[in-house]
């Protein structure tokens, strides 16, 4: 301590950068581990309404059934018989992965029951998403 | 630069942190900006797995609300409204005691009601539990 002082009088003021360095390499590292890279569908879809008041999901994986019936995973339609395959190749990515289906208020109950089936077979947790009322 | 040089000579080397600093400082801002943490408030319409311990409800008949194709509402083969659900599921539990639902939809019935029914039923403090209508039932 004593040697330091007598340099920073001789020579200039030196600010200790190594605390403030740390902090950022903590918040650096709890930032890169918690980066979740969501898919939205791409489509707005209007949720079913829903009275009492439910848990916030952090979903990692969406689907949407838009009124019309088509089904956007990532921004693109997607064939219902090919749902599976590419809830297979995301679970793959990301194995902790949960899934939330956004249906429209006109789309089919079949469809989305169909896409919560295929959810389950590939072995995905899933919830179907809402509004509050 | 001289000056350093010979501070360094005299004391003891120093690495000059400031450039990692950047680039550090630019990984960090790139993911907080995108960070998304999405929320997405969902229920789940998965009905829970059968349980043995279930025997004794099946003493009460269930309600099965029916929705047609047209999203048109039975409960009990009674046509109801969609806003008059409730009070009809409350009735027939005050007749026969505190029986389960089924919701059972037409593939082709639309999500919104279906939500909208369950909601309403849910309500009741019933449990519920929504089955799919076999094909050609």
């Amino acid at each position: 301590m004593a040697r330091s002082r007598t340099v920073s009088k001789a020579e200039e003021v030196e600010m200790d950068m190594t605390p403030m360095l740390d902090v950022v390499f903590i918040l650096l590292i709890f930032f890169i581990v918690t980066a979740v890279f969501v898919k939205e569908p791409g489509v707005d879809v209007n949720k079913p309404l829903w009275g009492p008041e439910v848990s916030a999901e952090k979903p990692s994986i969406m689907v949407a059934v838009a009124s019309d019936n088509q089904i956007w995973i990532n921004k693109k339609i997607v064939a219902k018989a090919a749902v599976g395959a590419v809830l297979e190749k995301m679970k793959a990515e990301n194995p902790k992965a949960e899934g939330v289906i956004q249906g429209d208020q006109l789309a089919k109950i079949g469809t989305v029951l169909d896409i919560q089936d295929i959810f389950l077979s590939v072995g995905i947790p899933v919830k179907v998403s809402i509004e509050r009322r | 630069m001289r000056r350093g040089g010979r501070h360094r000579e005299q004391e003891e080397v120093e690495v000059d942190m400031t450039p990692m600093l950047d680039i550090v400082f630019i990984l960090l801002i790139f993911f907080i900006v995108t960070a998304v943490f999405v929320q997405e408030r969902s229920i789940s319409l998965v009905p829970p797995p059968p349980s043995k311990n279930d025997e004794p409800e099946k003493s009460n008949p269930v309600i099965l609300i029916q929705i047609t194709d047209r999203n048109v509402i039975f409960v009990n083969d009674q046509l109801t409204d969609v806003r008059r659900i409730g009070p009809a599921i409350e009735r027939f539990r005050a007749d026969k005691g505190d029986s389960a639902i089924l919701i059972v939809p037409d593939n082709e019935a639309s999500h919104g009601v279906v939500i909208t029914v369950f909601d309403a039923a849910r309500n009741t403090g019933a449990p519920t539990m929504i089955q799919r209508k076999k094909d050609g039932a």
